[in-house]
């Protein structure tokens, strides 16, 4: 079953389109990360599944309910962590998740015990005197507590020091080993990314590039290198991307891995010495989205 | 229930110091007999309603801005608090603070008044205090829009500072040309009932806000907002207009 599914999902901002057609599936107890380049819609798409923006066409679901017509039902279910939300300021730790407690019925105290000490936040300081990351972990703590069955988390890292990142990555890590969660996280911080998540959407200009599970991705991806004794001309599959030749010595990013590779690479380019690696998750991002920039180029 | 009453402890908690504040300065202001004060403290007089009534538009700001109900980046949108509970809340909150908080400062700064200094300059104050109620929820229902559709309140300050002088521009030029009612120094005309004219602009103003405001916490619609508060503009004029008039000549 999907906890969450788009068809067709598009929104407009005046005469620029931000998301177009956008379609893809987030099973539950899945982790996804969404991913794309400043400005290619990660946001909208978020704020659309959360109802803070109307799509201009097609639709969404969030747990079974369209995106227009989520409401409390919902949101106690829900929890949404962004870089752009704004936080009660006036108010203090303490007193900020007195006030979070008294909305949600599910709220565990001790959960929130555990990762107020976890996250090392001040009770009795307020949350306008927090650092940013100070301020991040008190929202996720706020969102975390009352163990939501989907967590949607927009550029939560954003502008945090590593240190801070670690501890919310762990904070996550040990919340999905405690029970069925869903997340689908947006964020340029890949590596801390690829900790959490079993499946990637990016998105490049509102549209839909890649909708894949991260064991595939890094199934099929491989950086190839090859060396050959003599010189002559090496020309790679068509399955490749990324490709840098000279007479000697080439390196490209197959993006059709199998077993059978290596044999196909073996007959092409008989005496050359191959290595084949796997690749991060970021390594794979980038190099899908140079590529689409490159063929983007030729047309 | 229990969201609304957890926003509007919160609401009250958090407004209180500057309700406090603004409370002193409406007992001083409405206790002391005018008259006598006036040619004293002259510059104290003169500033003192702008300090008042000031500080009461940026409690109502503060009230509404907590929790916007407009953009997309605001805290209860992705909560489990409906646009119904915030509006409930936030008018209960605004009610309290800002509409009964007033009357009954006003009144019991009257009474004061009139035990310390045998002010009774108004024989019916009690009636005129009772009778500023509806009144002055129509003006903090109007500030609440306008605050509604702002992000904070150096914004709403300003905005309330060209709407105000839009409508006495709007009002010097056009007004006896839409409503028919000639200016005072040269008067020919005077208005039938005129106290039931003022009740039905009052009613059908407080109903109006109200659905508007209802409206922009559950929709989140700037637009249809802005295009509501021009079409129940042009209602209140079309009934200043229609309404019949007695020749003084």
């Amino acid at each position: 079953m999907n906890i969450m599914e788009t068809q067709n999902l598009s929104h407009t901002y005046w005469r620029t389109e931000a998301v177009r057609s956008l379609t893809f599936a987030i099973p539950q107890g899945g982790a996804c990360a969404l991913l794309g380049q400043n400005g290619a819609g990660k946001t909208t798409t978020i704020k659309m599944l959360m109802n803070l923006l109307r799509p201009t066409a097609g639709s969404a679901t969030v747990l079974g309910a369209d995106s227009r017509r989520l409401g409390p039902a919902q949101f106690r279910q829900i929890g949404y962590v962004s870089e752009n939300q704004k936080t009660p300021a006036g108010m203090t730790v303490r007193g900020f998740l007195d006030f979070c407690r008294a909305l949600y019925p599910a709220w565990d105290k001790a959960l929130e015990t555990k990762l107020l000490a976890l996250f090392q936040l001040p009770p009795k300081r307020k949350l306008a005197h927090l650092s940013r990351g100070m301020r991040m972990k008190a929202m996720l703590l706020s969102s975390l507590a009352y163990r939501p069955k989907l967590i949607v988390m927009d550029e939560p890292f954003s502008g945090l020091d590593p240190l801070v990142r670690d501890e919310l990555t762990h904070g996550l890590l040990e919340l999905a080993g405690a029970g069925e969660w869903t997340l689908l996280i947006s964020s340029h911080d890949i590596d801390d990314v690829e900790r959490l998540v079993d499946r990637t959407v990016i998105i490049e200009a509102g549209k839909l590039l890649l909708d894949e599970t991260l064991e595939s991705l890094q199934r099929r991806f491989r950086r190839v290198e090859i060396f050959s004794p003599q010189p002559s001309p090496v020309t790679p599959p068509a399955s490749c991307i990324a490709c840098e030749t000279n007479n000697q010595h080439a390196r490209w990013i197959e993006t059709q891995y199998t077993i059978g590779t290596e044999h196909t690479c073996r007959t092409l380019f008989p005496g050359a010495t191959f290595s084949m690696h796997p690749m991060t998750l970021k390594e794979i991002y980038i190099a899908t989205v140079k590529n689409t920039a490159a063929l983007k180029g030729k047309n | 229930m229990n969201t609304i009453q957890t926003l509007l402890l919160r609401d009250l908690r958090r407004a209180w110091p500057l309700a406090g504040a603004w409370m002193i300065f409406a007992f001083v202001f409405f206790a002391y007999p005018t008259e006598v004060f006036r040619s004293k403290f002259f510059l104290f007089y003169e500033f003192f309603p702008i300090i008042v009534w000031g500080t009461w538009t940026v409690l109502l700001g503060f009230i509404v801005h907590d929790a916007l109900p407009s953009g997309s980046s605001e805290f209860w949108m992705t909560r489990p608090i409906s646009g119904r509970q915030l509006f409930a809340a936030k008018m209960i909150c605004i009610v309290i603070l800002c509409v009964c908080l007033p009357v009954l400062v006003m009144a019991a700064a009257k009474m004061l008044g009139l035990v310390l200094w045998q002010w009774l300059l108004d024989a019916e104050w009690h009636l005129s205090v009772l009778l500023i109620f509806p009144r002055l929820f129509m003006i903090a229902l109007s500030l609440m829009v306008v605050a509604s559709l702002t992000r904070n309140t150096l914004q709403y300050l300003l905005s309330l500072f060209f709407i105000g002088f839009g409508a006495i521009l709007l009002t010097a030029k056009y007004i006896t040309r839409i409503t028919r009612i000639t200016p005072y120094s040269e008067k020919h005309t005077a208005m039938q009932h005129p106290n039931l004219f003022e009740w039905t602009i009052v009613t059908m103003a407080l109903l109006g806000l109200l659905f508007i405001i209802y409206r922009q916490y559950t929709k989140r619609n700037r637009i249809a907002t802005l295009a509501s508060c021009v079409a129940l503009g042009i209602v209140l004029l079309g009934i200043w207009k229609m309404w019949p008039v007695i020749p003084l000549d």
